[in-house]
C-alpha cells in the first residue's frame, strides 16, 4: 500500500508530517499483541517456577539448563520461544524505525536506516534460530 | 499564582497525553536495546550446563532481581499502554486517555512490587 502522508492532530494544532506504511502499522500491533500474551508466559515460566527450590537451597537458579533444554524439547515451548524471537525482534526494531520516522527521517536516509535495523534483526533472527535448533532432539 | 487554564497556554507544560507518548517511546527503546543485549547473553551462555547454570546464577542476587521486577515493570507499562494506543486506532477511548493511562502507570508499578515482592527471599 502506497505510504500515506498525514497530518498528526495535536488538539487543535497541526502536528508534523508523518509517515504512515500499512502494513508495518498492522505487524506492529500485531506482533503487540502476540507479545502480550508469550511474554508473561515466557517471564513465569523462566523465573518464577523454581523460586520455593532456589530459596531451600534445592537448585543452583531460577533458570537452570536442565529444565530450559526439557521444555525446548516439547514442541509447544519450542515454538513459544520462536514466535517470541520473531515478533519481539520486528517489535523492537521496527519501533526504532517508527521514532525515526517521527524525526522526519526520509529518502536515502530512511532507505539506510531500513536496511541496517532488517540487517541486526535478520543476524539476531538467524542466531536465535541456531540457539533453539541445537535443543532439537 | 495565576495559571491559565486555556489549553493553548498550557503547550509547553508536560501533559498527560505528551508524558504517555515520551514514556511509551522511551520504554520501547529501552526494552529493544534488552531485546538485544538478552539474545546475546543467553544465546552465547548455552554452550554447557555447568557454564550456563554458573552464570545464570549470578543474576540471582539482590541488584540484579530488583532490577529484573524493574524490567517487569517497565514491560506491564509499555504492554498496556500499547493496548490503550491499539483502543486509540479503532477510536475507542480517547474520551479516557488519561485515565486509561494513569490505569498503565499504576498496574504497572503494582506489578513492580508484585515482582519484587515474589523473589523477596532471595534478596535478604
Amino acid at each position: 500500500m502506497a505510504r500515506l502522508e498525514l497530518r498528526q492532530e495535536t488538539g487543535g494544532a497541526t502536528g508534523p508530517v508523518v509517515g504512515f506504511s500499512f502494513w508495518p502499522w498492522l505487524l506492529q500491533r500485531v506482533t503487540a499483541v502476540g507479545l502480550i500474551v508469550l511474554l508473561p508466559i515466557h517471564i513465569v515460566v523462566n523465573h518464577l517456577f523454581n523460586i520455593v527450590e532456589v530459596e531451600r537451597g534445592d537448585l543452583p537458579g531460577l533458570v537452570v539448563f536442565s529444565d530450559v533444554a526439557e521444555r525446548l524439547e516439547t514442541p509447544t515451548y519450542w515454538v513459544i520461544d520462536l514466535l517470541l524471537l520473531t515478533f519481539a525482534l520486528y517489535h523492537g526494531l521496527n519501533g526504532v524505525r517508527n521514532v525515526l520516522l517521527d524525526y522526519g527521517l526520509r529518502g536515502t536516509g530512511e532507505r539506510v536506516v531500513t536496511g541496517a535495523l532488517s540487517l541486526v534483526g535478520m543476524v539476531a533472527f538467524v542466531f536465535g534460530i541456531s540457539v533453539l535448533a541445537a535443543f532439537i532432539d | 499564582m495565576y495559571k491559565p487554564r486555556d489549553a493553548q497556554f498550557q503547550a509547553r507544560a508536560m501533559r498527560t497525553g505528551t508524558a504517555a507518548w515520551l514514556l511509551q517511546r522511551l520504554s520501547g527503546l529501552f526494552l529493544t536495546l534488552y531485546l538485544i543485549t538478552h539474545i546475546i547473553v543467553i544465546g552465547t551462555a548455552v554452550r554447557g550446563e555447568d557454564a550456563f547454570d554458573d552464570l545464570l546464577a549470578t543474576f540471582d542476587k539482590a541488584p540484579f532481581l530488583i532490577l529484573d521486577a524493574g524490567l517487569v515493570g517497565v514491560v506491564a507499562f509499555h504492554a498496556l499502554n500499547g493496548l490503550r494506543l491499539i483502543l486509540f486506532d479503532f477510536a475507542i477511548g480517547l474520551r479516557f486517555q488519561k485515565l486509561l493511562f494513569w490505569i498503565s502507570f499504576v498496574v504497572a508499578v503494582a506489578v513492580f512490587i508484585g515482582s519484587t515482592v515474589a523473589v523477596r527471599n532471595l534478596i535478604a
